[in-house]
């Protein structure tokens, strides 16, 4: 190896952690929910403060409980509660579907953590 | 019919050996499984390294434009997006080459050459598939693995560019 070569060997070493730093660490936290029924966006929230939000589908009401940041499923008609048991959803670009009552959630910030999520 | 010679000098036979071997490792390369998309070896680099040294950039540059795109025709992906990709990778590498190459002073060694082409390989390569394919920012998320996985690649070619010369010399 050469200086340039060792030169070269030393500045790529200190590169290469910070560009790891840099694409993989920031503020991902969501910023604002999308509400769908049927696929159509019926409601546009902040995620700020604290707040209920009553939607209507094809079943009956599902109830939506956003608290500081995050969002969950409060109360739904559906029988197996994959929703509510989904959990708090809180990441950009996070996205979460109750089925049988065609409600579903899709979290939203100026940096996503994930392009698309499948099942 | 007219019968067409055409001149040729020795130094297009080196070039056209040189490439013919660097196709040789590029074709038995693609038969070789991938973890992840854009990433393999590029051992026919080795080649690319050893031709700038022994013979100069000029040289190692046709080395590496022939071996993309007679590699690309033999494996049937000529003008597909693997060629695009592999095509504006060789660029940036050969251009990186020059500008490593013209620098003055002693300059650098395989290992220098080797990793620097590496580098603006997948530069390239990335910035392709950006522009043309995945015109989201999310692809730069994979950036660093991918520059990770260069360092790598590229460096342990130098090496082998490093023993390969040692016999030559």
């Amino acid at each position: 190896m050469t200086k340039a070569d060792r030169i070269l060997y030393l500045i790529t070493a200190l590169l290469l952690p910070m560009m790891f730093y840099f694409s993989w660490t920031g503020d991902k936290e969501a910023d604002y929910a999308d509400v769908y029924v049927d696929n159509k966006v019926v409601r546009h929230v902040s995620l700020s403060g604290q707040q209920e939000i009553d939607v209507a589908g094809a079943l009956g009401h599902s109830v939506l409980q956003i608290d500081h940041g995050r969002i969950r499923f409060n109360t739904s008609p559906c029988k197996a509660k994959v929703c509510i048991h989904r959990g708090w959803l809180q990441r950009g670009g996070e996205f979460h579907a109750c089925l049988p009552n065609r409600v579903s959630i899709a979290l939203r910030s100026n940096a996503n953590e994930y392009d698309s999520i499948n099942f | 019919m007219t019968a067409f010679s055409i001149q040729t000098t020795a130094e297009d036979h080196r070039i056209a050996w040189f490439t013919a071997l660097a196709i040789t490792i590029h074709i038995i390369e693609s038969a070789l499984p991938s973890p992840l998309p854009g990433l393999k070896p590029g051992l026919a680099n080795v080649v690319t390294i050893t031709v700038l040294i022994l013979y100069g950039w000029k040289a190692a540059a046709w080395v590496s434009i022939l071996r993309v795109i007679a590699g690309s025709l033999i494996l049937g992906t000529f003008l597909s997006p693997t060629f695009l990709l592999s095509f504006s990778g060789a660029l940036c590498a050969i251009l990186a080459l020059f500008i490593a190459d013209a620098l003055p002073g002693k300059g650098f060694g395989p290992m220098g050459f080797s990793l620097l082409a590496a580098l603006a390989h997948m530069t390239g390569q990335v910035s392709m598939a950006y522009i043309a394919f995945v015109p989201h920012p999310g692809i730069w998320q994979l950036f660093p693995v991918l520059i990770g996985f260069a360092v790598l690649l590229g460096a342990s070619n130098g090496l082998i560019s490093l023993f390969v010369l040692k016999r030559l010399t």
